[in-house]
């Protein structure tokens, strides 16, 4: 009986331990308060590339979509935001992936590809689409998750507090 | 299966009591993975870049006026692949005559065909391909190469070569 209380205590706390590292190393890369990871994406067209590091000293508003296909009416609130608080250094961002035909968001806005081989340090995050408040320094200040619709109407005003601060 | 779930509620409410005590393992835990990763990768490049199969990557724009570039991949049979995308600030740094290092990797003594596509845009802004195909010899010394883009006026285009310095 001890030996097998033993064995149950052991095998519960090394779960214990997996899952709670788990949850850690998996929640890391995007951890409110922390450094966003530095990465580097190749541009949906044939533009520059966008290195988050290079923007240190400016806010950083990374829009990540889910699937997109030509969807830039749906992104216009979100190059509206950027002209408003383009006066305080906000940089908008929007990460694209590919699905089969889909072509990307044609709108001003730097549109990024997520899942190009070429990209340096970024992973999808696994809850999309998203938006990453980014701050001056590179830590990420606030997510935000839901639908594109529901995004566009939760961001504003906690861009516009964001921005306040920054 | 009566006695396994008591046992289970037992060691799961014991081990609530023990969150402090665990917290601290997690973190000592989570310090010596930091550690060990780092021990682990030092390791790794005193192993993988010996100086016998050392390969480095640079890459140079002069002119940039009939091309802009806009990412890079290099590739060789044995070599890891090393590939960059360019922002607008290393292209503004590369046109005033910066030599990126792009990296650095290993490769085995030999001759070797190193693959190159460097992609951009041309002045009209229009997609274009820099790709080409040059055979190195690695010796025992370390081996630097340039990948070289040069603005052609005559061809109003840019040639891209590879360089050993």
């Amino acid at each position: 009986m001890q030996a097998l209380k033993n064995s149950l205590g052991q095998t519960i706390r090394i779960t214990i331990l997996l899952c709670l590292s788990l949850n850690v190393s998996l929640a890391s890369g995007f951890t409110v308060g922390e450094p966003f990871p530095n990465f580097t994406l190749p541009s949906a067209y044939s533009g520059y590339g966008k290195q988050l590091s290079e923007q240190y000293g400016k806010p950083v508003m990374l829009v990540v979509l889910d699937r997109c296909n030509r969807c830039e009416n749906n992104l216009i609130e979100f190059q509206h935001l950027n002209i408003t608080h383009a006066i305080n250094d906000l940089e908008t961002w929007i990460v694209w992936k590919t699905y089969k035909k889909d072509q990307p968001p044609q709108i001003s806005l730097p549109v990024l590809q997520g899942d190009s081989r070429l990209r340096t340090g970024w992973e999808t995050p696994t809850k999309l689409p998203a938006i990453y408040l980014i701050n001056r320094d590179g830590v990420l200040d606030h997510v935000l998750h839901g639908s594109l619709r529901s995004l566009r109407k939760q961001v504003k005003p906690v861009l516009e507090q964001w921005m306040k601060q920054e | 299966m009566k006695y396994l779930i008591i046992a289970l509620t037992f060691f799961t409410l014991a081990a609530n009591a023990q969150q402090s005590v665990l917290n601290k393992e997690i973190n000592t835990v989570k310090k010596s993975v930091v550690e060990l990763n780092q021990e682990l990768y030092q390791l790794e490049q005193e192993l993988l870049s010996t100086k016998g199969t050392e390969v480095a990557f640079y890459f140079s724009l002069r002119g940039g006026k009939f091309f802009v570039p806009l990412s890079l991949e290099l590739s060789a049979e044995g070599l890891a692949s090393v590939h960059h995308v360019y922002t607008e600030r290393e292209v503004k740094a590369l046109r005033q005559g910066a030599i990126h290092p792009v990296g650095k990797s290993n490769i085995g003594t030999g001759k070797h065909l190193i693959n190159v596509q460097v992609r951009g845009v041309d002045q009209h802004g229009d997609p274009v391909t820099l790709a080409f195909e040059s055979e190195v010899e690695k010796t025992s010394d370390p081996l630097m190469l340039e990948i070289s883009i040069q603005d052609n006026s005559k061809a109003k285009k840019a040639n891209a070569q590879l360089v050993v310095w």
